[in-house]
């Protein structure tokens, strides 16, 4: 009873840059096998994240953890973790709690863009 | 009036689960208390933080209550106990009425000394580095009452009310 995958898409312009994508939910259950995900990334050297959160359907406290943990590392090698269309549901517990200060919320994909081009 | 005693307004359906400490319970669990949430009346947004907050206290149960005996998925697997996992549950009871929801969440894990310290803030959370403390700052913050006490037979008790109407939660 694992309502849970990350999905990430093959590089498309350089080794720094992932697209990927959650479907399911994020919280104590699924929040270690996330995390193994994106260890795997950041050895191979990925500093920019577009994470498309339009089918998240639930975060905890964990799933919040995970994501400043993955933040704080990202911003160490001066990249960057982009939270992509998050629902509503999950818009607001972050709006709520304060965590829009502190994520890096796109509603677009303008920003791949950008990363693409550096 | 404190969250201690039982609130004599709760004179309807009482409803109580006994839940194994694992985590994959905690999607059925937030499943039932929204369920509930939602035809009590409460809106979407109310309905996702009673989820939540009572997601944050059964998490907590699963990951902390019963870790001095090698029960806890934080564990490393050299150091887990699975053969006392069937020793190990806690209960949430659910109780409504017209005008408020009450759940309970009872465990017979370590226990508490005093009210677990969660974090006061966002900002404070953050500076902890993003560990610890915000499953308690939700569970205060999305409900309107929440206390913890330890049971005198060992473990711990966490009670938490949300109101229909805010303005009738206790202001003590």
């Amino acid at each position: 009873m694992k309502n849970y995958e990350l999905i990430v898409h093959p590089v498309e312009n350089g080794t720094h840059l992932r697209r990927s994508e959650i479907v399911g939910c994020l919280d104590s259950h699924t929040v270690i096998e996330f995390e193994k995900g994106f260890e795997q990334l950041l050895a191979d050297g990925v500093t920019t994240v577009f994470l498309n959160l339009e089918k998240l359907s639930y975060i905890s406290s964990a799933g919040i953890s995970a994501l400043m943990g993955l933040t704080h590392r990202l911003r160490q090698n001066e990249g960057e973790l982009y939270l992509l269309k998050p629902t509503e549901k999950v818009q607001r517990v972050f709006r709520t709690l304060g965590f829009t200060n502190i994520f890096r919320i796109v509603q677009d994909e303008s920003q791949l863009k950008v990363a693409q081009g550096d | 009036m404190s969250a201690e005693k039982q609130d004599s307004r709760l004179d309807t359906l009482d409803i109580e689960i006994q839940c194994p400490v694992k985590t994959r319970v905690l999607g059925v669990m937030r499943a039932f208390v929204s369920s509930v949430a939602g035809q009590m009346g409460f809106d979407d947004e109310a309905c996702d933080q009673i989820e939540m907050a009572v997601d944050e206290a059964c998490a907590n149960v699963v990951r902390h209550a019963y870790k001095h005996l090698g029960v806890s998925p934080d564990l490393p697997d050299c150091d887990r106990k699975d053969e006392l996992l069937a020793d190990c549950d806690f209960r949430m009871r659910v109780a409504f009425s017209e005008e408020v929801l009450e759940i309970t969440i009872t465990d017979h894990g370590i226990g508490v000394d005093k009210t677990p310290p969660g974090a006061s803030s966002v900002a404070e959370y953050e500076s902890r580095g993003g560990h610890g403390g915000l499953g308690v700052f939700i569970i205060r913050n999305f409900m309107d009452e929440a206390s913890f006490e330890s049971q005198p037979e060992g473990g711990t008790k966490l009670v938490m009310r949300k109101f229909l109407r805010p303005e009738n939660a206790s202001t003590e």
